[in-house]
């Protein structure tokens, strides 16, 4: 299995993703990746996630969800 | 689709522990195990994060649900935990642990990847595509 074989099925799965791609490249090239790296997509993830979180909210606040 | 969706699960899960083994392309001090899975870690991470992205543009866009985009969330904040025991083991050199809870983690991914990118996306789609969907099971 070789890494254009990986970003392949990573292009058809996620679409282009330029950065998620690049680090799949550099994990099956064996390069380290930068703890302020690693920091900054933890943080980053955070951030998406409470993105999301709030339209939620939004949504749910603009039309309540049916009693189950 | 089903058949289309086991095998990319299975296959990305394949290549992404062969990675953990993978040797370094280049010459000179090889990369220790745990820079390594450094990078798989936080490609994974990126991975989730993508889909957490991906959902938002598709609640915005009225694609899926509300309740749906909860699922979702529900589902990446368990990937995240599963990534984060993986690295946390990974940090204590228990790669059978750290590549067991990257492999669960990997499946949810995929899948939610597949169901939001279903051509076309919308409330009964997606909730055909995602009807079986589980949080990864954390290993520890």
């Amino acid at each position: 299995m070789t890494a254009a074989m990986i970003l392949e099925i990573l292009t058809g799965l996620l679409g282009a993703a330029p950065q998620l791609l690049a680090l799949f490249n550099q994990a099956t090239s064996g390069k380290a990746v930068a703890a302020s790296d690693v920091s900054a997509i933890l943080s980053q993830y955070g951030v998406d996630r409470a993105v999301l979180s709030a339209l939620i909210a939004q949504r749910e606040a603009a039309a309540p969800p049916s009693a189950a | 689709m089903r058949h289309l969706l086991r095998l990319a699960t299975v296959l990305t899960i394949s290549l992404l522990l062969e990675a953990c083994a993978t040797a370094p392309a280049a010459p000179g001090a090889p990369p220790t195990t745990l820079q390594t899975f450094d990078a798989l870690y936080a490609s994974a991470v990126s991975a989730d994060d993508l889909v957490v992205k991906s959902a938002t543009v598709a609640l915005s866009s009225g694609w899926i649900s509300a309740a749906q985009a909860k699922k979702v969330l529900s589902i990446t904040d368990a990937v995240k935990a599963a990534l984060d025991a993986a690295n946390g083991a990974a940090q204590l050199g228990n790669l059978g642990v750290a590549n067991g809870n990257l492999a669960q983690a990997m499946g949810p991914i995929v899948i939610l990847s597949a169901c939001l990118t279903i051509k076309p996306l919308t409330v009964s789609t997606f909730d055909a595509c995602a009807a079986k969907l589980a949080p990864p099971a954390v290993q520890s």
